[in-house]
């Protein structure tokens, strides 16, 4: 059986296929320079471009008319947010369809593949509405959303499975995985058990990211040209396509300072002034460029502290800390890490592809979402009734319950469905209340043994979203509501 | 100093506690009555308002509830014989 993985990225997208008869996992990367595909959507009159080019053009035609750009559209889904494209409003869901189509279509010219089912990758934090507008749109592109499935996990799996490794043999052990790639930083721990990989804790960081790193690197080039030139900065207007080459430079700048000490930006016909056209020829060493993000990597590494805080565990309790995202291959990060978590440190070498890879394995093995903390209804005495049990996979056809409750005091004509979550079964003391669900039922005074019954129906649905619906025996109306940040894990048969 | 300078897990998220006023309906659940407030129980079930069968029938809570809704014959309150209590 061949599966497919997406891993749509704030900053970069990626696709990739698990053959199941050969065993053989790829993610099909663009081609040109064998990396994932930038989530960036330029939109021209009838032309839509997104990936590598499409980038590399928003500094030059991002003001001019007749252009629009869209970039980070993975954070705007789930929050109904419209964007302004050409005069007409565009959803961000039909944003993320385009960037969904443009993989399907270079999947299909590329490498030969048709992607009509795939595991779509989500970070720990995105919740149900975002996942509800991520299926829409890769529904609009020609693909089934199979489940989906968080980012860490994936990464485990691919690491796990792509490395040989069985993935049993951390079994109770902790896996911290430290995503670090164009757009955000994403660290959680996770915990592998009885087949089961489920999360600890969370941290990160928003915005301090690869992207970031380029515009240091473009504002240190900048500066060293104007002390070179003489020019004052007020005057160093740049022509269209300048800035997309400067830019293209520092990002491989950057990528080479991982494997170099020293690299040249350089950028022929940098500026114009009176007829004559300069330069710009800019040294930058390793230890220029770790001066410049300094502060960043320490700010990452204190998020590692806080993650381990989070789960309360010391970095010796962590048997793995896997380096993914391209800013993971950052030398001075590696160092960070390497002393907090010594040799269990590992660089993983297909940082940039691990997840949707991760994604493809999991799709073909058919692995699925389980319910990683039960919900259950607080009930009048204080005691829990369970809706859905920890462990419980999370596929609609499992997923649905009836139940019956009665009423123990109608006074205010109303009854409170409480629906909580506990970290642990059976403590009370862990319990987080996710909604109150009000019923209307008669006020008027019921005969002994005859309280008010109250009908409820729990179900979670293909995008994890669990809706509830309830009404009472004397009441027409049914109330609803939905819970959108179930906590799942990832089951691993 | 802002929250966000200490970090926020100093603090505890919010976890209103609100009191459900539902029961399954199911055997292990029943009569009813032992769930319902005992206020409220000696409006329905009359007859376990009296003093010799709710001492046996109610939960000490439920007790507390049922002592708070009678009317004391001292005091013409309902007093929960706090009435007595503060006489001596």
């Amino acid at each position: 059986m061949m599966g497919y993985g997406i891993d749509f990225g704030t900053t970069n997208s990626v696709a990739a296929f698990s053959d199941g008869k050969t065993g053989k996992t790829l993610a099909l990367t663009d081609k040109s320079s064998n990396l994932p595909h930038p989530s960036v959507v330029w939109y021209r009159p009838n032309v839509v471009e997104v990936g590598r080019n499409a980038k590399y053009q928003i500094r030059e035609y991002s003001e001019v008319a007749g252009n629009a750009f869209v970039t980070s559209v993975k954070r705007k889904l789930g929050h109904d947010h419209s964007y302004d494209i050409l005069g007409e409003p565009k959803t961000a869901w039909e944003v993320a369809a385009d960037i969904f189509g443009h993989l399907q279509s270079h999947a299909n010219q590329e490498y030969k593949h048709q992607i009509e089912n795939a595991v779509v990758t989500v970070p720990v934090y995105y919740d149900g509405r975002a996942r509800r507008e991520l299926r829409r749109a890769a529904n609009k592109a020609g693909i089934e959303i199979q489940t989906f499935i968080h980012e860490p996990f994936a990464a485990v799996v691919g690491y796990c499975l792509g490395s040989g490794r069985d993935i049993t043999q951390f079994e109770g052990k902790n896996i911290l995985v430290f995503d670090w790639g164009g757009g955000t930083l994403d660290i959680t721990i996770c915990r592998v058990s009885n087949n089961r990989i489920y999360e600890l804790a969370t941290a990160g960081l928003n915005e301090i990211a690869g992207d970031f790193f380029d515009g240091r690197i473009e504002d240190y080039a900048r500066n060293k040209f104007v002390d070179q030139s003489g020019f004052r900065d007020d005057i160093l207007v740049l022509r269209p396509g300048t800035p997309k080459r400067l830019t293209f430079e520092c990002e491989r700048a950057k990528i080479s300072l991982s494997s170099t000490v020293q690299e040249r930006i350089q950028v022929a016909r940098f500026f114009r002034r009176n007829d004559v056209e300069y330069d710009l020829d800019v040294s930058l060493g390793r230890v220029e460029f770790e001066a410049l993000i300094a502060a960043d990597m320490e700010a990452a590494v204190r998020q590692v502290h806080r993650a381990l805080g989070q789960a309360a565990l010391s970095p010796r309790e962590v048997s793995l800390a896997l380096l993914i995202g391209g800013s993971s291959r950052i030398p001075l990060l590696q160092q960070h890490m390497f002393e907090l978590f010594g040799p269990r440190t590992v660089n993983v070498t297909n940082a940039d592809t691990i997840i949707a890879e991760g994604a493809a394995q999991i799709s073909r093995h058919g692995w699925l979402p389980y319910l990683a903390r039960p919900i259950q209804v607080r009930l009048a005495d204080e005691s829990l009734y369970t809706v859905f049990e920890l462990g419980r996979v999370l596929k609609s056809e499992a997923c649905r319950k009836d139940a019956t409750f009665y009423c123990t005091d109608n006074r205010d004509g109303e009854a409170r469905l409480v629906l909580a979550e506990t970290l642990r079964p059976g403590d009370s003391t862990s319990l987080t209340v996710k909604e109150i669900l009000s019923v209307l039922v008669d006020a008027k005074l019921p005969k002994p043994y005859q309280h008010e019954r109250v009908y409820a129906v729990f179900e979670v649905d293909e995008d994890l979203i669990m809706h509830v619906s309830s009404w009472s025996a004397t009441q027409e109306h049914v109330s609803k509501c939905e819970i959108h940040d179930l906590c799942y894990g990832l089951r691993l048969e | 100093m802002l929250w966000a300078e200490i970090g926020v897990d100093c603090v505890k998220p919010p976890n209103i506690a609100v009191n459900s006023n539902l029961m399954p309906d199911e055997h292990q659940f029943r009569p009813e009555y032992r769930f319902v407030p005992g206020d409220l129980v000696a409006q329905i079930y009359r007859n376990l308002a009296d003093v010799r069968v709710a001492e046996s029938a109610l939960s000490q809570n439920q007790l507390k509830e049922l002592r708070q809704y009678l009317i004391c014959l001292r005091c013409g309150r309902p007093c929960a014989g706090t009435c007595t209590q503060d006489n001596g």
